[in-house]
């Protein structure tokens, strides 16, 4: 409830990227696998300071250190429609589209116009139940390094 | 590790349901079936490899300051 903040239960986190910050236990993801690269880490949270929009932090609470830039792959590639098996449903207890959102992981490097979006591996997350997965895609070719800018300049992606 | 040798058309069984059949063998490469309840995720494991070394490179991607977000994401409410 919005109402009311429960101080008492509220986390306090050392980040990388954001210092010593606050959070709310009843919005921690739970990623059963990890990520991969980092399975032993199973909890984020999605951090959306008004100043990184449209890009959000996909935070981990329990390494400070670990954090992904995350954006919805429709800003830049609004055709994306990805195939997801419905096990990954099943699994994140999804049963309504409404409960579902998307993301992509964004790498961004030194020279920020060659950066890139990994449509190959969305991150699923069930809003309400607060599940979250990166699904590999078996299906479809989306490439792993979209590059955001090279399609802004008419070459396809 | 567990090794075996199989021959064409032999399957080694996993547990209850998983099954994973040599279907041919042609020089170096091997065809390979596998029968598994679906919710078994099945991977070549250099895709898996690509996805977490990536993920690795993502860790240390800042977003600079003056990043023209709005030539990016034409989209964007």
């Amino acid at each position: 409830m919005s109402c009311c903040r429960k101080d008492a239960t509220n986390m306090i986190i050392e980040t990388a990227r954001f210092g010593s910050i606050e959070i709310e236990p009843e919005k921690i993801i739970y990623f059963k696998d990890g990520l991969p690269g980092f399975e032993s880490l199973t909890k984020y949270i999605i951090l959306s300071p008004p100043e990184l929009s449209p890009f959000h932090v996909l935070q981990s609470i329990e390494d400070g250190d670990i954090s992904f830039i995350i954006s919805n792959p429709f800003l830049f590639k609004n055709d994306y429609s990805p195939y997801i098996n419905e096990t990954v449903f099943r699994e994140l207890e999804i049963e309504d589209d409404s409960q579902a959102a998307i993301f992509t992981i964004i790498v961004i490097p030194n020279d920020y116009r060659k950066m890139t979006a990994n449509l190959m591996a969305p991150i699923i997350i069930n809003s309400e139940k607060r599940l979250g997965k990166q699904v590999i895609l078996d299906k479809g070719d989306y490439p792993i390094r979209y590059s955001i800018f090279q399609t802004k300049s008419g070459k396809v992606g | 590790m567990l090794v075996l040798t199989r021959k064409k058309d032999e399957s080694i069984m996993i547990g209850h349901g998983i099954e994973i059949v040599i279907l041919g063998i042609d020089g170096d490469k091997v065809r390979i079936g596998i029968e598994a309840p679906r919710d078994v995720t099945i991977l070549r494991k250099e895709v898996y490899i690509d996805v977490a070394n990536i993920n690795k490179q993502a860790i240390s991607s800042n977003i600079p300051m003056d990043l023209p977000l709005g030539s990016i994401f034409p989209h964007k409410d």
